[in-house]
């Protein structure tokens, strides 16, 4: 974990003092930074009902198929909801971690002119990398 | 709401599911694991499009209030999920 904040520090010192050396000129296009935004990026998720239905889809274009027999659809279904709460769980969580960080760095976006979103992007896609969590 | 899946993530996530088919006793497999992961490719894809078509529905209803609402206000945000969970749990009724 700490490893890990020790890399995305570093990674967002060089963007900062990269802007620095641009003489403070936007390196990346600047969009407005603004709580929606920040409300945006956090909804990205399946929700619980979304999640439930997919379950339900999944299973039901099994059944349809006939490519495979189901003995107990329900016990099926709850096993692939689980599933699939688990591993939207994981990008939530990685959500969370990289708006952490941001929150850690505001004041330098703000006064670097960078781009909330796509530094959002950056970070999600490294830490992604670093444990292995498809995006 | 609207979500979209990489074709990265659906790939993956066809895999864990075939993984819990092949993990359960009470699935038996008529034809070759790659043919039932690529049932389950199509039904993530299905559902995909699915999403897209109520977040359409959502928005609908939110510019065919008599009232204008400014997209991305919190109003429109709370009338967004009121509607579009309204369209899934229609849905969700229809298909049971």
């Amino acid at each position: 974990m700490l490893k890990i904040q020790g890399h995305v520090t570093e990674y967002m010192s060089r963007i900062f003092l990269h802007a620095s050396k641009n003489g403070g000129t936007p390196v990346i296009p600047l969009l407005e930074f603004s709580a929606s935004l920040l409300y945006c990026i956090a909804d990205m998720r399946l929700n619980k009902n979304q999640i439930e239905h997919l379950a339900f889809t999944i299973v039901r274009h099994l059944h349809k198929d006939g490519k495979v027999i189901l003995e107990n659809k329900t016990k099926l279904l709850e096993e692939i909801t689980a599933l699939l709460t688990e591993e939207f769980q994981k990008e939530d969580d990685l959500d969370q971690e990289v708006r952490d960080v941001l929150s850690k760095h505001i004041e330098e976006i703000r006064k670097g002119n960078l781009d909330y979103q796509t530094m959002y992007r950056m970070i999600k896609t490294r830490l992604a990398k670093e444990r292995n969590i498809v995006l | 709401m609207s979500a979209r899946l990489s074709k990265e993530k659906i790939n993956y996530l066809s895999k864990r599911i075939l993984d819990v088919l092949n993990r359960n006793d009470d699935v038996e497999f008529l034809d070759e694991p790659n043919e039932i992961r690529l049932v389950i490719v199509r039904a993530l894809e299905e559902e995909m499009k699915l999403y897209d078509q109520l977040d359409k529905k959502a928005i609908d209803k939110i510019q065919s209030q008599k009232k204008s609402i400014e997209e991305g206000s919190r109003e429109w945000d709370i009338l967004y999920r009121k509607y579009y969970n309204e369209e899934l749990s229609k849905l969700g009724k229809l298909s049971e």
